[in-house]
């Protein structure tokens, strides 16, 4: 089990009083803590460390959310989105994946926890109740469970949507912390989902995450409690002897979770702006991530050379498949063309991916 | 003046009693500039060099002027007229003395720039430093620049003297300077035997970094076979094509599948023979899965010709062979 502990709050004026800060300033009660006033102070602090990343990773930045709280996700220009919806809780995690997107995509690296949630499930239930299905998920610009032991945020979110008929939320995570919403199953609304990758790349390259067994364990508890469970390929890293140990992987999952339980399973190359590529050398500098062949995509980002992916893709397809023949398989912010080479069809033929998706997890 | 409020008088003092390695206020580094030598050789020491008083009779250090100090010592001048400072005179303004002669007058390279940053953060915080003094020493105002500058003052001197004479661009210094001994021996022996700026050198370690790790061999093992094709002496014209040749070598080694795929498509368009006019080109990197055929036509005549050459194109067996 993760948990997270910083080794210093950064609490907002305005959040003083919010029961989520009260709480964790009680858990953390032998951690300083600095009263803010805005922003700017936090990332300064954060910004003179050695290694401002880093450091801020250590740190704990409670604040209100005045933003929107259900943003859409953000895609990426010419290649097919599954239209989620991020429910926005936190930012950044304590977890120190060496390709991880947010080190060039936040301004602010300090792990954020909103603390006006109130608000935030306001603002929820009145989404859920104008009608329309809704696949909700709060693990775009933060791990959803890296922190649930002590925030339960999840678990707070998890009743929004049992017996709803329009809606699902995905809690994606490179954690095994689900025991604390284990209780509030059965529940097909909820999806449990893990990022996977090769147990030597999460040992060398997801540095604080949990190991490949200690995430399908945590899926095989899920399941058990009746919740859906998904699993994200995501990234997919090129590396000597991928596509047996990534075939490795497929075993280990179907092997112990029933793919009745699992709603899909996502699969996404490697892909970064070219600026993190300064970051992973600077900050990560035993890192193998950036030895593959990357090419500029359309949207800017760096991304393995099409034929690799295409190649990775179908490796990874033809394994779970043999495992399983229904299980909706999709591929993450992914080019039409890739699409059509590796399935044989485009999502468009069949209404768009986020249809196949609300589909897949019988949202109406 | 803050300057004038620090008493001095105009003396001549003996060279030999300058201490030239007390460095408490200088960040001069770098090869003694050759117009300096000249001029100083040809009319002597026209501005007199500050120096402070060190406690001790007959002992100066220097605030500013060491470049005219050590010029005039090499030349064989035995003294030379010097402003002298009280030796209580205040460190800081001291500094800021030398910053001030310094910086107005010439460009500081970024080993200089390390080192007055790090003298300045004896007495400054680092906001100070960044809004007030960054841009005066002619450094970007940031606060990750002065972090990562700082430790060009520390890097070992062989590296020191490559940023200082401009053969070396600091920040690939910063990333060399992690390397092993035998790995920044090659570097170095790649990069000074090639004319290549910031951007290519940038390049050029990046790709001899990535190759060694996909490679799984050390960077000196996959230099050596280039170093060794070098010629020692060579022209700046045949340094600067070496490096264009080398870039590319290394290019293709460092991207294996995208060069075998180049290779497939330009095999496939050969098989076509297409006529002079005729040009087929694919997307850049592939990515979209792209070919564009372009044609070019001096006469309208000919535009019956180039259609039928495409349509007889697309019909062959040879043209799917195109969408690699």
């Amino acid at each position: 089990m993760i948990r997270f502990k910083p080794v210093r709050i950064f609490l907002d004026r305005s959040s003083e009083k919010d029961d989520i800060a009260l709480q964790l300033l009680y858990i953390y009660d032998d951690v300083p803590v600095v009263t803010v006033e805005s922003e700017r102070e936090v990332i300064e602090e954060a910004e003179s460390a050695e290694d401002p990343i880093g450091y801020a990773k250590e740190c704990l930045y409670l604040r209100q959310n005045k933003g929107a709280k259900i943003v859409a996700c953000p895609g990426t220009k010419a290649h097919i989105c599954c239209g989620y919806k991020i429910l926005d809780i936190a930012t950044g995690c304590g977890m120190d994946c060496s390709y991880c997107i947010l080190q060039s995509f936040l301004n602010n690296h300090v792990v954020t926890i909103y603390t006006n949630l109130e608000e935030t499930e306001g603002e929820l239930k009145k989404v859920l109740n104008a009608g329309r299905s809704w696949r909700i998920g709060t693990g775009e610009f933060t791990d959803s469970l890296f922190a649930e032991s002590l925030i339960l945020i999840s678990r707070r979110l998890v009743p929004h949507f049992k017996g709803r008929r329009n809606a699902v939320l995905e809690l994606k995570t490179k954690s095994d912390n689900v025991n604390d919403i284990l209780d509030l199953g059965p529940s097909d609304r909820i999806i449990i989902a893990f990022s996977v990758n090769t147990e030597e790349l999460i040992s060398t390259e997801e540095k604080g995450a949990t190991t490949l067994l200690q995430r399908i364990n945590a899926a095989v508890r899920a399941a058990e409690a009746g919740f859906k469970v998904a699993f994200h390929f995501d990234p997919l890293i090129e590396h000597h002897g991928w596509p047996d140990n990534y075939r490795k992987v497929v075993h280990e999952i179907f092997s112990l979770i029933s793919p009745r339980d699992i709603v899909w399973i996502s699969l996404g190359c490697l892909r970064f702006p070219p600026k993190l590529r300064e970051i992973i050398r600077e900050r990560h500098p035993g890192s193998h991530v950036l030895n593959g062949e990357f090419v500029r995509g359309a949207d800017g980002k760096l991304r393995y050379f099409r034929p690799i992916r295409e190649e990775m893709y179908t490796t990874l397809l033809h394994a779970i498949r043999s495992y399983d023949k229904e299980v909706l398989v999709y591929l993450c912010m992914e080019s039409e063309l890739v699409w059509k080479r590796v399935f044989g069809f485009s999502p468009l033929e069949r209404g768009g991916l986020p249809r196949m998706l609300d589909e897949a997890c019988g949202i109406v | 003046m803050m300057a004038e409020i620090i008493k001095k008088s105009v003396k001549i003092v003996e060279i030999g009693e300058i201490d030239i390695d007390d460095d408490r206020y200088i960040f001069t580094y770098g090869p003694l500039p050759d117009e300096l030598r000249r001029s100083i050789k040809e009319i002597g020491v026209i501005n007199p060099p500050i120096l402070q008083e060190k406690g001790r009779k007959k002992s100066y250090r220097i605030v500013c002027g060491s470049r005219r100090i050590k010029i005039a010592g090499e030349l064989g001048l035995k003294s030379i007229s010097a402003c002298v400072v009280d030796a209580n005179a205040d460190d800081f303004l001291l500094l800021k003395i030398s910053i001030h002669d310094n910086c107005p007058g010439r460009s500081l390279n970024p080993v200089e720039q390390a080192l007055a940053l790090d003298k300045l953060s004896r007495y400054l915080d680092e906001r100070e430093i960044v809004h007030h003094y960054m841009p005066l020493l002619g450094v970007a105002e940031s606060r990750e620049v002065l972090k990562k500058l700082r430790k060009v003052g520390d890097l070992p001197s062989a590296l020191k003297d490559g940023v200082a004479a401009g053969v070396l661009d600091w920040h690939i210094a910063l990333r060399i300077a992690s390397l092993d001994q035998t790995e920044k021996d090659a570097i170095m022996g790649l990069i000074t035997r090639l004319a290549v700026g910031p951007t290519k050198q940038k390049a050029l370690l990046d790709l001899v970094c990535e190759i060694a790790s996909r490679e799984g061999k050390g960077i000196d093992e996959v230099m050596q076979p280039y170093i060794e094709s070098l010629p020692a002496t060579a022209t700046k014209a045949e340094r600067v094509r070496k490096a264009e040749e080398l870039l590319k070598v290394l290019n293709e080694r460092r991207y294996p599948t995208l060069l075998k795929m180049r290779k497939k498509f330009e095999m496939a368009a050969a098989k076509l023979d297409l006529p002079g006019n005729i040009v087929v080109k694919h997307d850049e990197d592939f990515e979209k899965g792209e070919i564009c055929f372009s044609f070019s036509i001096k006469d309208p005549s000919e535009m019956g010709t180039v259609i039928e050459k495409l349509r007889e194109i697309s019909e062959s067996d040879d043209f799917n062979e195109l969408f690699v």
